[in-house]
């Protein structure tokens, strides 16, 4: 049996376990009226084609390389019947536990850095609870209409931004000297030991600022702004900054998911199929990774979602809701 | 990896801690999840019935389901749908362990300026999930 085969079966026997698993719970429950879609649907499918979509969209996220947070958010909030509130919650716990799967396994590789995270996360994080005290405050059209304009603009960072493997800093800052944010990796494609210390750190965890209110405001990971910052600004070595970024997260996110969990505004029903599916489809997209055309998989992902913020743009202006 | 890139004690013991919470966390996520919608125990708001709420902003929900908000769920656990939270509940103080975990190393260190960083750290994570912040209506 080929390995593609395989993985089909898996899925389906995924799928039918989840829909028959939800159909014997629920099985005599009669069909509703999704009001904000004028569709007829079970309402136990809503959880079970909330799965099915992050498990592809956690492939998407690996090929392309881009964060399951960032896409989970603008794209749920568009199709899905869920208040943004809820989508959110769900956002930021699907951010965490990705990072969190994947944090142990980069600190104890030395790529993920704990000296260059804890400074820049300590910002982050209590920003991220401001971000996301004002984001459950704020009237809903009004967070998607932002929400939308800031994923138009992570689509232009994502297609312009340029990447350094190994940026060159001549000198360390004062307060990177000071706080001693500096280290060595192991390059296995060069085959050697690579030295690394960073600059511009005032700026760097002034730029934090933003990300983290960012990140908790809209539910979003915030690899897309992490990644730039540490690498072109702080003259991280890309690898280093990928890794730390992804960490970096897992901190972020977990003081601005206390904010939501505390005011109910994350839903199990909702949360659990998109951990569930996401973790899921990352563990496929990995192992699809290596056969795969990342480029071309990466501007789908860029299109896509751009759409889904120029949804959530007009969702939020009342243009197309 | 040479032993000259080996990563440092504090940053090994905070990813080995990770690692078990954040494993212990997926699995009570999936276990209480099940919980809650098989029925084995009694719900504020049965399953069925969420279809109903979330369309609505948290606090409209809050207001008319009567779930707990902040800490108010702890003595509401013989829930199925408080059940379901305790996986959340895991991974969200996951990371304030591994803090609580590396703090000693920087002081046993004398490393000052990255024990205060992780001390404000701490009170800041204690803060956020201590329920007195939540902003919003």
């Amino acid at each position: 049996m080929s390995r593609t085969l395989r993985r089909f079966l898996f899925l389906f026997a995924v799928v039918a376990i989840t829909i028959g698993f939800y159909s014997i719970a629920f099985g005599e429950e009669q069909i509703v009226e999704v009001a904000q879609k004028g569709s007829t649907i079970v309402w136990w499918m809503w959880p079970v084609i909330l799965f099915i979509f992050t498990f592809f969209l956690g492939i998407l996220a690996v090929v392309a390389g881009v964060g399951g947070g960032v896409l989970f958010v603008p794209i749920v909030s568009s199709f899905f019947p869920f208040n943004l509130d809820f989508v959110r919650g769900a956002g930021l716990l699907v951010a965490l536990t990705g990072a969190l799967s994947a944090g142990p396994g980069l600190l104890k590789r030395g790529l993920a850095d704990l000296r260059l995270a804890l400074p820049m996360a300590l910002i982050a994080s209590t920003c991220s609870i401001f971000g996301a005290m004002v984001g459950l405050a704020l009237p809903t059209n009004v967070v998607q209409t932002a929400l939308g304009a800031t994923i138009i603009m992570i689509v232009i960072i994502m297609a312009t931004a340029k990447r350094s493997d190994f940026p060159e800093v001549k000198e360390a800052d004062t307060l990177s000297s000071v706080l001693r944010i500096t280290g060595i990796y192991y390059e296995e494609s060069a085959g050697k030991q690579i030295n690394w210390q960073i600059h511009r750190t005032p700026l760097g965890l002034a730029l934090f600022i933003v990300i983290g209110f960012m990140a908790g405001m809209f539910g979003l990971g915030a690899g897309w702004a992490n990644v730039p910052v540490l690498n072109l600004l702080l003259g991280a070595p890309l690898k280093i900054s990928v890794a730390t970024s992804v960490f970096l997260l897992s901190i972020t996110d977990t003081a601005a998911a206390w904010v939501y969990i505390n005011k109910g505004a994350v839903l199990p029903l909702i949360t659990v199929p998109s951990v569930a599916g996401m973790m899921l489809g990352t563990r496929i997209g990995v192992r699809i990774l290596a056969r795969a055309k990342p480029k071309a998989v990466k501007w789908m992902v860029v299109t896509i979602l751009f759409l889904a913020g120029f949804r959530a743009l007009l969702k939020g202006l009342g243009i197309w809701g | 990896m040479s032993t000259k890139t080996k990563p440092s004690e504090e940053q090994l013991k905070y990813a080995s801690v990770l690692q078990t919470i954040s494993l212990g966390g997926l699995a009570l996520l999936v276990i209480g999840f099940f919980v809650y919608l098989s029925g084995l125990l009694p719900t504020l708001v049965p399953a069925d019935e969420i279809p109903d709420y979330w369309g609505m902003r948290a606090h409209e929900f809050v207001e008319k389901t009567g779930m707990p908000t902040g800490w108010d769920w702890v003595p509401l656990l013989n829930h199925g749908d408080i059940v379901s939270f305790l996986g959340i509940i895991l991974l969200a103080a996951g990371t304030l362990v591994c803090f609580a975990v590396i703090l000693p190393n920087f002081i046993r260190k004398k490393d000052t300026p990255f024990a205060i960083i992780v001390i404000v750290q701490i009170l800041i994570l204690l803060l956020a999930a201590s329920g007195f912040i939540t902003g919003g209506h």
